[in-house]
């Protein structure tokens, strides 16, 4: 996303801070130093971070489980 | 734990930290049964993520669902099958991308988003004529292209990501990624123009 008064001229994208998460990123320093310098980016990673406890409501996350698991039974069930 | 196969190694590797030892199973293990802990877990770390992408391609929070349900299923059948150096975040969204353009390809699936839903303008740092056209015209426009260029389109249009990530999730070359969005701006602004 650019932004000329984004340091780097580019925020992070949402692939990227979901990588970044997710502890998927292999050269994380880089992204340390965006995160550093850049308000925005770290509104952004926080807003997600917000989301991410917002969506693991626990009775969120049994239902999905639940419909996941029974999904994987028909599935077997199929073959 | 008997009957269950290691695959794709460096994808296990990756989840080992929360994942029994090969838990990944081929096909004709889909008998063996699989721990609603793993599940969870899986679930926990990559469930949001994986169900905001297919609520951005759809718009539609109970299509999302159902899509991110189709893509877990995906991963605990077929995960370990995939490139041992390719990230779970990336193989997620990229059997996302997939799973909802096919659902958008679906005519019933499409017309009920589309009657469902409004307005939702493109995020700024597009090219021109995209700016002016709908999200869901963007949908209507992907028609002009080839089933890859599809992909790249949603992935750098509606998910905001830069050509270089396009590349890694699509397993096209940077170069190629290039290409076709710009093959495709020139189809949009011809079409546009008709």
């Amino acid at each position: 996303m650019h932004d000329p008064r984004c340091p780097d001229r580019e925020h992070l994208t949402s692939f990227a801070l979901d990588r970044l998460l997710a502890g998927e990123t292999e050269n994380i320093a880089p992204l340390r130093a965006h995160l550093e310098a850049c308000a925005r980016c770290r509104q952004r990673l926080a807003a997600v971070v917000a989301e991410q406890r917002a969506y693991m409501r626990d009775e969120l996350v049994r239902a999905r489980v639940s419909a996941l698991m029974a999904a994987l039974s028909a599935m077997r069930a199929r073959l | 734990m008997p009957g269950w196969t290691r695959q794709g190694a460096g994808c296990v590797n990756r989840l080992r930290p929360f994942l029994p030892a090969a838990s990944v199973y081929t096909k004709r293990e889909m008998h063996a049964p699989l721990d609603k802990h793993t599940v969870e877990v899986v679930f926990r770390r990559y469930g949001m993520q994986v169900e905001r992408c297919c609520r951005q391609i759809l718009r539609d929070a109970d299509e999302a669902a159902d899509a991110a349900q189709e893509v877990f299923l995906k991963l605990f059948t077929r995960g370990g099958g995939f490139r041992a150096q390719a990230d779970w975040m990336t193989w997620l969204y990229r059997v996302s991308v997939n799973e909802c353009l096919n659902r958008l390809r679906n005519t019933q699936t499409r017309q009920r988003l589309l009657e469902h839903h409004g307005i939702a303008t493109l995020p700024q740092g597009g090219f021109d004529p995209i700016y002016i056209v709908e999200r869901d015209s963007l949908r209507d426009l992907l028609r002009l292209t080839d089933e890859r260029t599809q992909a790249i389109v949603i992935c750098h249009h509606i998910l905001g990501m830069s050509q270089q990530e396009v590349a890694e999730v699509t397993k096209i070359s940077r170069v190629s990624v290039n290409k076709r969005l710009r093959k495709f701006q020139d189809r949009v602004r011809q079409h546009l123009r008709n």
